[in-house]
């Protein structure tokens, strides 16, 4: 799992490569802490490398999402693939996220 | 002599009523009031005694002119001679027999003075012996009410128990009809085999039974038994017979063992002497290997391509439940791509038409060279083939026919298995992820499967880690098996662990509608396993728990034929 880290604007954009899951998760929670506590408020995840996702990292995602949400922030996510998108829709998740086809979408009207 | 009617001298109100219709009936011709209270008396004697002497009859009043005397006449059946002389005093003259039965018997009331022989008169008499005393009526009434509602709860009685038995028979058919798997698509995703059965109880509920069911993702047992008897104790017996077979196969590969062990339980408590034959067959659908063992049941035949059908005439013991302590044999036949299996009960081949014939063999095997290839088809043949040689004739026993196609054995080159173990500790998901990518990779698994069965794999191992072992995660001291395997249509996936009994599948899926605030994680794995995967079981084996997640694979040969 690797993230990369960069700000469009005021958006924090952070890419996944490789798979959230139990083992991955916690270091992803790492990251995502420390930008939070550095005061990002608007955060795009971009899952156009990130090849599955389990609970775990849904847990992640829905942690965040209620982290910015509490400071006005908002976790969009964009560019996943058929199996990401599976569980996004199967875990209800595509509801409660703002979901993008892909990084341009998802940056209009953040 | 003019007829004035008739007096019944039978029941008790018969006896008091002839009186007083005699005493009026007296009075209204002679007007003489003593007189007609002697006669009436008379009459009522009379009546009393021939009551205790005959079954039936009545007496018989007629009035007769003997010259300037008139006399009543009475003519009533033949009495024994004690049982009425006071009565006979009272007549002037008595002619016939004292012997019952054998004549009648008339008595002479004379009447002194004048004598109304009027016909107005007359009239007036008849219609007073021709009345109905309000007691008689009183107690026709009762006795008819009575007899009115005593068969109207006769029927009551006898309709709601033949209803309840009836109604409780058909629940009983019912429950042992559900028994008997009816789905002959569940495995319609395997394309290793095709199969079908038909079962007709010769009554509401019978003794017949099969059974077919996998063992694991490689073995498909089949069975069909056939107990001593019919009716409800045949049924309760075959549900025993039926559900040891099952729980005993599902720990177990081997059917001499099965039978073994299943003879043993019925057999050490069989007080009422039953018994029942059964062929049990375990097919590997990876190899076509079929062990068989058969415990006194009708030898079943296999089709090979235009052979002609073939009897698998090993037998390995006797009928089941009869010799606890018994060791059974097996068998072991190769079935190729197309190989079909017919196996039957006698309710087949006893069958008995309108003039006693039996059914037999020979028949059954002609249907089966010429008959159809597809397995509902044979099925269908076979029964409408002995319904047809049966005609009218009621069925004597029940019928059960199923029949098993095989696909042929699976190409060892399409099929991957990889089986190790991990130590249950949450970082070594990591290590079997890798392997199964790796695995996924060299088998080239399409990816959509692949992410999906990963992210499976990452759920249930999570789970079984933090949930199977009461010492909680990270213990060194427990493993956990984890084994893939891939054929042409599905790639399955096994967790096994020794913790405590945890059916991950036995819970409540999350409510995925509500809003970010109120969501919580907890469940959300498991329900994704469900969703996306296409099979998940879990079953509890001695002392492990044992976890199979399947996902369909696009790709493979279809079914062999199609029904």
């Amino acid at each position: 799992m690797q993230l990369t880290i960069e700000r469009i604007d005021d958006v924090c954009v952070v890419r996944f490569e490789g798979n959230l899951d139990t083992n991955t998760a916690p270091e992803a929670e790492e990251k995502i802490a420390a930008l939070i506590s550095d005061g990002a408020g608007r955060m795009l995840a971009d899952f156009r490398a990130l090849d599955y996702i389990s609970s775990a990292g849904l847990r992640i995602l829905l942690w965040t999402a209620k982290q910015l949400g509490a400071s006005n922030g908002e976790l969009r996510v964009c560019s996943l693939n058929e199996t990401v998108r599976e569980v996004f829709d199967m875990s209800g998740f595509s509801s409660i996220l703002g979901v993008y086809d892909n990084e341009d979408e998802a940056m209009k009207g953040f | 002599m003019i007829p004035l009617g008739a007096l019944s001298f039978l029941g008790i109100d018969s006896v008091v009523a002839s009186r007083s219709k005699a005493r009026m009936a007296c009075e209204l011709i002679c007007g003489d009031r003593v007189a007609a209270a002697r006669f009436g008396t008379a009459v009522s004697v009379l009546a009393r005694g021939l009551r205790s002497s005959c079954d039936s009859g009545q007496i018989e009043l007629a009035l007769e002119n003997r010259g300037a005397k008139w006399v009543i006449v009475l003519t009533f059946p033949a009495f024994k001679l004690e049982s009425v002389p006071e009565a006979l005093a009272e007549f002037i003259e008595f002619q016939g027999s004292h012997a019952p039965g054998e004549a009648i018997a008339t008595a002479y009331f004379g009447i002194h003075g004048a004598c109304a022989s009027d016909e107005r008169t007359v009239a007036e008499v008849r219609a007073v012996l021709l009345q109905r005393s309000r007691d008689e009526l009183m107690s026709d009434l009762t006795a008819s009410n009575a007899e009115l509602r005593k068969s109207i709860e006769d029927l009551q009685r006898t309709t709601t128990a033949k209803e309840r038995m009836e109604g409780e028979l058909t629940i009983g058919r019912d429950i042992q009809m559900s028994m008997l798997p009816e789905d002959f698509d569940a495995y319609s995703h395997r394309t290793e085999f095709l199969i079908h059965a038909a079962l007709h109880p010769a009554r509401e509920v019978g003794g017949d039974f099969y059974d077919f069911f996998l063992i694991g993702e490689e073995r498909l047992c089949i069975c069909v038994g056939d107990v001593s008897g019919k009716g409800v104790p045949a049924a309760l017996f075959m549900a025993m017979t039926k559900t040891l077979i099952k729980s005993r196969a599902t720990n177990d590969v081997s059917p001499a063992s099965i039978l073994t062990h299943v003879n043993d339980e019925l057999g050490h408590s069989n007080d009422s002497c039953m018994f029942v034959t059964v062929w049990l067959g375990i097919l590997d659908l990876n190899t076509g290997k079929l062990r068989f063992t058969n415990a006194g049941h009708n030898p079943p035949f296999l089709l090979h391509e235009e052979d002609p059908p073939r009897r698998l005439a090993e037998l390995h013991g006797p009928i089941v439940a009869a010799v606890p302590g018994m060791t059974y044999g097996e068998s072991e036949q190769e079935m190729t791509r197309g190989d079909r299996l017919l196996v039957y009960t006698d309710g087949i081949t006893e069958a008995m038409n309108e003039k006693g014939h039996l059914y037999g063999e020979e028949p059954l095997v002609d249907c089966l060279k010429g008959g159809p290839a597809a397995v509902k088809g044979m099925v269908d043949d076979v029964v409408s083939r002995v319904w047809e040689f049966q005609g009218k004739a009621e069925q004597a026993d029940d019928i059960t026919v199923m029949a098993l196609s095989f696909a042929g054995a699976s190409d060892p080159a399409t099929m991957g298995v990889l089986e190790f173990r991990i130590a249950s500790r949450l970082e070594e998901i990591a290590v079997v992820l890798e392997r199964f990518q790796e695995f996924a990779a060299d088998n080239g698994v399409e990816d959509k499967v692949r992410r999906t069965t990963a992210m499976a794999f990452d759920e249930l191992l999570n789970n079984v880690i933090s949930y199977a072992f009461v010492d909680g995660p990270d213990d060194a001291e427990h493993s956990i098996g984890v084994r893939f395997d891939l054929t042409p249509t599905r790639l399955v996936l096994t967790v096994e662990d020794e913790g405590v009994p945890f059916n991950p599948f036995a819970h409540v899926s999350p409510d995925t509608s509500l809003p970010i605030a109120e969501r919580k994680i907890g469940g959300l794995g498991i329900h994704l396993v469900e969703s996306m995967m296409d099979e998940t079981h879990y079953t509890r084996k001695i002392d492990r728990n044992i976890v199979t997640v399947v996902k369909f694979l696009n790709q493979g040969e279809g079914p062999i034929e199609s029904e």
